[in-house]
């Protein structure tokens, strides 16, 4: 909510700020953007790129961008012959990711292509963004370009330690406490990052991952920065499940972890492809150990 | 009202079913076999003071789950049915989440919905038709985790495998903010499998599965979700042979689409590749590949695995499958120290292997290493010992803020007595484990250490008079870190008993849980349960299970001295049927 309000605020400011030139520009790029960059169009503090237009002035544009590396090499731009063209008008005009970096319209090269192809993301480094306005005969600047660095760093949502894949806890034992450990998102932020901690009862009949989507959670717990989680199931777990036979089985669980950004708002986006903030989740027992 | 209609048309076919297998019971060339059910669950939680937002539910209100679980067999045609379904959505993750809080589902949602599975499988010899909601897994890398609605064939006329199966695994769901529903767009697939197999000996298939978004299935679409399709091919092989060698290996190519609505495909980017996948701007390719050999024996067992996905191997048939990573095992596991009759004492099983993720970023990649070693020994008919240590290394290269290193380390020891006189059988059963973890602040350098030790004892008498199975235990939990400590004390006793002639199991447990935080005044916990199981005749057993939890906090939650109490009870009618001559 506060990272809302302070966007809007800026961006208010640079409307004002350009409301007193003529065809000029401003440029916002989140300094670690996400690494997909099929994501930038889906979170709109991304990219934002401000057009303020005079009215005396009636033309056609297209929006130039090159993508280059700290040494000023180019690694992609626009392919302005097929790119879409604008109408300058008087007042402010709002561009987002999907005009400013159109995916249809971009051209990548070497392993930058390569990359994109194979995942969707540009390599871990740090970038320079310039955006510029040209016109649509000879692409010829008609206002100056706008340049800001971002770095790319392709995160990596926890993975899930302990309770291992295909674990068997001791039933007693594990009706007072489970501990649960993971690996943090990488690269650590030094903002605060919250985990939610999920444990899912498999029942009778269900696949896991059948009960992970479509079961309630028996435990559902916001860890903050920490790794850990004790805890006391309360007697949650005291009771193993039945067959039609009367066979008791071992209680089948699945966990997983669901990473929320600083600001706990939503899940995090960047990492996995259900968008979701879910870590590959695992299936873990609760019963008598098989020696 | 439905409810109510629900649970009565359920009675009514148990009854009915009753019934019919009695009179059946004389002479049938149908045989019809199966079990069906109906159960009810309650949740209660009430909080003091009331309107206290520290504890929240863990269980859905009220819940009534049905199972009807029929085979009709006629001579060689076999068909089992499976109705399971629930009338409260309860889904939390996934496409339907959060999808009670808006109203009634509507009726194809209801039946894609992963909380319900209505299926029909006819099976002749070797043909098998598939219909309704399948959990179909076709191979590892391509499709096995979605439970998808829909009809397909399973044929394997002498050996060969023809496989395909086409539905939909979600219903378009629109985007709510309140109640907060995440929203899905309509997503089908369809998968085919040809080969060649022979049980247990090798199996030789290629498998494709592929899985589409509907942009138009939804009028508010989800805000923070694209549409997407995908399409994968594996080429898949096993092979064992006689001395116990096996091999097997499975490689895959995908395409994928991370947003159908990105427009036409860019020059240098990924083709098509016709008729099956339709390349756009935001579409990606990438290979996957596993790979195992080994030799399994009696008393001795080794195994390699291998598996890597590419950064952008991403498949619908298995939607929270980690990308970008490389996994190498080696597994063992062997029988040693003979007794006198040639069984063995003891018997190992240990694993090794490393991971690594952002497999494809030379300055994010990181490295797992993780080790699990358990050492069981018989020494006599008294005596048994299980050891185990676990190893788990995490780092990640490159340097701060980037270098991350994190290395757990457990170790638990276990002896088992047992020791019988004239009138009963008693087992002694203590458990000791240590475990740190160390975790290395990438900013300022520093690593802690958390510092986790458990006792646990357990007492199990066996009376040979009597027909009570009473156990006891005592657990003692401690995990230090540098600013926070916690203590937790839990005692648990239980008791099992026959009554009426074996007709009705009961089985009760109270357990007592002390914790304390820091220097914080204690928690207390109560846990009260009782499980009474009647059989009422043979085809019918009726079960039920109550649960109590009181839960008391110290000074460390705000109010002070906050409390709830919980309450779980469930009901169930189970009754098997069969109309087979006894």
């Amino acid at each position: 909510m506060k990272k809302s309000i302070l966007f809007h605020i800026a961006l208010l400011l640079l409307i004002a700020a350009n409301g007193l030139a003529q065809t000029s520009t401003n440029l916002i790029v989140s300094p670690t953007p996400a690494s997909s960059l099929s994501l930038w169009s889906l979170q709109k503090q991304t990219v934002v790129y401000l057009v303020t237009g005079n009215s005396a002035i009636q033309s056609e544009y297209k929006i130039k961008t090159e993508i280059q590396l700290t040494d000023g090499t180019v690694v992609g731009k626009t392919d302005l012959t097929r790119s879409r063209v604008y109408i300058l008008k008087s007042g402010n005009t709002i561009y987002y990711a999907d005009d400013v970096v159109p995916l249809d319209y971009m051209i990548f090269t070497g392993k930058y292509r390569v990359s994109l192809n194979t995942s969707g993301k540009l390599p871990s480094e740090t970038y320079q963004i310039c955006v510029s306005l040209v016109n649509t005969q000879d692409f010829a600047p008609i206002a100056p370009s706008k340049c800001k660095v971002f770095t790319i760093a392709t995160p990596q949502l926890p993975v899930l330690i302990r309770p291992f894949k295909d674990q068997v806890l001791n039933e007693t034992e594990a009706q007072s406490v489970i501990t649960f450990k993971w690996t943090p998102l990488a690269p650590i932020t030094q903002s605060i990052i919250t985990y939610k901690v999920l444990v899912f009862e498999v029942l009778q009949g269900q696949t896991p991952m059948q009960a992970l989507r479509s079961n309630m959670p028996i435990l559902d717990q916001d860890v903050r920065s920490v790794t850990q989680y004790v805890w006391n199931p309360q007697g949650i777990l005291n009771q193993n499940p039945a067959d039609e036979n009367g066979v008791v089985h071992q209680k089948k669980l699945i966990w997983t972890i669901q990473t929320y950004d600083n600001q706990n708002e939503q899940p995090f986006l960047d990492g996995g492809l259900t968008r979701d903030g879910l870590s590959e989740p695992v299936v873990f027992y609760v019963g008598t150990l098989k020696k | 009202m439905k409810l109510k209609l629900f649970t009565f048309f359920m009675l009514c076919c148990i009854s009915f079913g009753y019934a019919q297998t009695r009179k059946s019971k004389k002479k049938s060339k149908v045989v019809v076999t199966g079990t069906m059910g109906v159960s009810y669950e309650n949740y209660g939680l009430t909080k003091n003071p009331t309107g206290w937002t520290g504890f929240s539910p863990r269980k859905p209100w009220n819940q009534v789950r049905f199972t009807l679980k029929p085979t009709i067999t006629i001579g060689d045609l076999k068909m089992p049915f499976n109705f399971s379904f629930a009338t409260l959505p309860t889904n939390f993750l996934g496409p339907y989440a959060g999808i009670g809080a808006l109203g009634n589902q509507t009726f194809s949602q209801f039946l894609s919905n992963p909380l319900n599975n209505f299926s029909i499988n006819p099976k002749y010899k070797w043909a098998e038709l598939q219909l309704g909601t399948q959990y179909l897994n076709y191979s590892d890398l391509t499709t096995g985790d979605v439970g998808i609605f829909g009809a397909g064939i399973d044929l394997r006329p002498g050996g060969y495998l023809i496989k395909f199966f086409t539905g939909t695994s979600q219903q378009g769901i629109n985007q709510s903010f309140s109640p907060v529903v995440v929203g899905a767009y309509k997503r089908t697939h369809w998968m085919a499998q040809l080969g060649k197999e022979k049980e247990d000996v090798y199996k030789f298939a290629i498998t494709t599965a592929s899985g589409k978004d509907h942009f138009g299935s939804v009028t508010s679409p989800p805000l923070f979700v694209s549409p997407q399709k995908g399409f994968v091919l594996s080429l898949l092989g096993k092979y064992k042979l006689d001395n116990g060698y096996y091999m097997e290996a499975e490689t895959a190519q995908n395409f994928f689409s991370t947003n159908i609505l990105s427009g036409p495909p860019l020059p240098g980017g990924v083709h098509s590749f016709n008729p099956f996948y339709t390349a756009d701007a935001s579409s990606l390719s990438d290979f996957a590949g596993t790979a195992a050999f080994g030799k399994k024996s009696k008393n001795f067992d080794i195994g390699f695995k291998t598996n890597y996905l590419g950064a952008g191997y991403y498949t619908m048939g298995y939607p929270y499958q980690q990308s970008d990573k490389l996994d190498l095992t080696v597994n063992t596991r062997f029988n040693i120290w003979k007794n006198s009759d040639k069984t063995f004492k003891t018997n190992v099983v240990a694993s090794i292997g490393q991971r690594m993720n952002n497999y494809s970023n030379s300055i994010l990649k990181q490295n797992m290493l993780i080790a699990n070693l358990n050492c069981f020994t018989q020494f006599n008919n008294n005596w048994s010992l299980n050891v185990n240590y676990n190893n788990f290394g995490f780092q990640s290269t490159g340097v701060n803020p980037y270098s991350i290193r994190n290395i757990s380390n457990d170790f638990g020891v276990n002896p088992t007595y047992s020791w019988s006189t004239t009138k009963m059988a008693n087992l002694l059963s203590l458990s000791y484990n240590y475990s740190q973890y160390d975790d290395r602040d990438v900013f300022s350098g520093i690593t802690t250490s958390n510092l986790t030790h458990t006792v646990f004892v357990t007492y199990v008498p066996t009376y040979f008079n009597k027909s009570i199975t009473p156990d006891f235990s005592l657990l003692y939990f401690t995990n230090q870190l540098p600013t926070f400590k916690t203590t937790l004390v839990t005692a648990s006793a239980g008791i099992g008993t026959p009554l009426f002639d074996k007709k009705i199991n009961l089985k009760g447990q109270l357990q007592y849980t002390f914790i304390k935080n820091n220097v914080f005044t204690p928690n207390n916990n109560v846990v009260a349960n009782c499980t009474i199981d009647w059989k009422i005749t043979k085809e019918l057993i009726w079960t039920n299970y109550f649960s109590t939890n009181f839960y008391k906090y110290g000074n460390e939650s705000i109010p002070f001295d906050a409390s709830y109490v919980e309450t779980n009870y469930r009901t169930g009618l189970l009754y098997k049927f069969s109309t087979k001559k006894q």
